[in-house]
């Protein structure tokens, strides 16, 4: 029997713990492969609002009965929050916006302030964007798969802190120059508050709260409790009221037992951890939203393949609830349409509670 | 007989692994000393204490602030030995490599820390940067003549240009001069076998020992 629940509805059940009619599926299509997808150049999605809005709506529409993650957003990659902070981020033809390290020396990062979201970089384009898709996104896209209206997202602080700095320098700081991390930490911590603050004013009170912050991998269990997790945390309790997802696509395994404290609801993690190990060690407190491989399976695998990798993810994660389908990182260009299509069968298939 | 270089190699050893940068260089000086040549404290000192870094990196108990650390350790050890390997015309080291990320990616982090791990295991290292053009492989390879060409990529939309600059080193006659090793995140076991590399590490550790084994180098460290 059709399900009544919208998507929205199912993912807002599962992500708070509970159990709706199915596990969720949502495929997670990033810029790469919705540029792709639509045949444009890189940088004219990455750099153009208006052409970057179309080619996710038209990503919906190939996948119309599934929410997608992140869905319609405003996505400039890392350009925003670094570029916010002094960075000069590069567009290049064919590839997602990038950015070189600019804060090289010690003496720079203690003079940084942190950014006027309104002012710097590329804040005031990205509020524009949001400004822009609010208006013109379908209605249903907005009430029924959740999308822009309520939601806040932003790169994390230690992503943040390590892409202006260099992460290899930054990690080198963690051992050599403490106070200098710190010191980062607060300055990005609390330009994206600003920043957030500033995508509220416009989507309106925060139902969900997006944080993706890959850098936390790259670290101990010890220098992630002192560098990084109470400074996610602050963001996380500035909205309280929120939903709080979380991002890392690097391996968090070591983190298990402490990532939590961040305050995070909902995890999205890396394909290559062991599922029934994060399940085991949070998933009873955290919902897991992974962790297929978009590369070995997603994009090389076959529909058959792809098949069986979500049977095996929905049987380790579904019971109980709080589980969500999609993959541990974005999905690639060229990316079959009949895997992603696969994905969202055997979701449908073997994710039913009875 | 009695090696009476053991406590030194041990304590270099542990030294790489503890990220002794205070001590490293008086070590390295006490190895000189005591009569080991600097193929030899390469090879049986700061090989194997790199080899158990990369062992501690796959457990999970060290990360990358640690390879940071061991890697600069490593190399105030080989600036000391560096010189001493090319006296007499001859170079010792253990290889050369040539290292860039392909055109269309600026990542730099994974590639960094090959150079670092590289260049601290004793190999000489040219690093070409990010968004390196095709061409420029090719040149490099032709006029620096490495052991090793190492190709780095992040993004999908990149790493194409891996099987491209193998293909133009065969078309330069080059290809057969040079071992191709690849990593970063776009690459995957199925594509290295699609592309022709030789090989393939899944992070810095596992391309410093590729590119020992690519080139038949044998650490011989002792337990520590």
């Amino acid at each position: 029997m059709p399900s009544a629940m919208t998507p929205r509805q199912r993912f807002e059940i599962a992500a708070r713990m509970g159990i709706p009619d199915q596990v969720p599926c949502l495929p997670f299509l990033t810029g790469h492969y919705i540029a792709w997808f639509n045949n444009l150049e890189a940088r004219d999605y990455w750099f153009d609002p208006v052409i970057k809005f179309n080619a996710q709506l038209a990503v919906q529409e190939r996948y119309r009965d599934t929410m997608l993650y992140p869905g319609v957003w405003v996505d400039y990659s890392v350009a925003i929050e670094t570029s916010a902070l002094g960075a000069e981020p590069i567009f290049p033809r064919h590839s997602s916006p990038q950015v070189l390290p600019f804060l090289k020396s010690p003496e720079q990062v203690l003079a940084l302030e942190p950014a006027d979201p309104h002012r710097d970089g590329m804040m005031p384009k990205a509020l524009d964007t949001l400004r822009y898709m609010l208006d013109h996104c379908p209605e249903e896209l907005i009430e029924e798969y959740g999308y822009l209206a309520g939601v806040g997202m932003c790169m994390g602080p230690t992503d943040l802190a390590g892409l202006c700095r260099g992460y290899d320098t930054f990690a080198e700081d963690i051992y050599k120059r403490p106070q200098i991390v710190h010191h980062l930490m607060n300055v990005a911590t609390e330009t994206l508050i600003r920043y957030l603050k500033a995508q509220e004013e416009i989507a309106g009170r925060f139902q969900r709260l997006y944080i993706f912050d890959d850098a936390i991998g790259f670290i101990s269990e010890r220098h992630f409790v002192e560098f990084s997790q109470p400074y996610i945390r602050r963001i996380y309790d500035t909205f309280p009221y929120a939903l709080k997802l979380f991002h890392c696509d690097n391996h968090t395994t070591h983190l298990l037992d402490v990532i939590a404290g961040t305050g995070m609801d909902t995890f999205n993690f890396d394909p290559n951890m062991d599922i029934a190990l994060v399940k085991e060690k949070i998933g009873q407190r955290v919902c897991l939203f992974g962790n297929f491989n978009p590369m070995t399976v997603l994009l090389e695998g076959t529909p058959e393949e792809v098949e069986t990798e979500a049977r095996r993810l929905i049987e380790i994660a579904k019971p109980g609830g709080g589980y969500m389908l999609t993959s541990g990182s974005g999905t690639g260009a060229g990316t079959p349409a009949e895997n992603i299509d696969a994905m969202i069968k055997a979701c449908e298939k073997y994710g039913r509670y009875e | 007989m009695t090696d009476i270089t053991r406590p030194i190699k041990k304590q270099l050893r542990q030294a790489v692994i503890d990220y002794a940068e205070d001590t490293i260089e008086d070590l390295t000086h006490q190895a000189l000393a005591a009569g080991l040549s600097p193929q030899n404290i390469v090879l049986e000192c700061l090989g194997p204490g790199l080899e158990e870094v990369g062992k501690r990196y796959e457990e999970c108990t060290y990360f990358l602030p640690e390879l940071m650390m061991c890697g600069n350790t490593m190399k105030r050890a080989m600036a000391i030995l560096e010189p001493l390997m090319e006296t007499g015309g001859v170079d010792r080291r253990m290889g050369k490599v040539v290292v860039g990320t392909v055109a269309g990616d600026l990542h730099n982090l994974g590639k960094n820390m090959v150079i670092s791990m590289l260049r601290g295991a004793g190999f000489e290292v040219h690093d070409l940067g990010v968004d390196v053009p095709i061409h420029r492989f090719v040149e490099q390879v032709r006029e620096l003549r490495p052991d090793i060409l190492g190709m780095s990529s992040l993004l999908l939309t990149a790493r194409g240009n891996m099987g491209k600059i193998i293909a133009a080193l065969k078309d330069a006659g080059l290809r057969d001069q040079v071992k191709v090793m690849v990593g970063g995140c776009a690459v995957t076991p199925k594509f290295v076998e699609t592309i022709g590399a030789d090989g393939y590490g899944k992070d810095a550790v596992a391309a410093v020992n590729l590119a020992y084994q690519l080139l038949g180098l044998e650490r011989t460290g002792e337990e520590v």
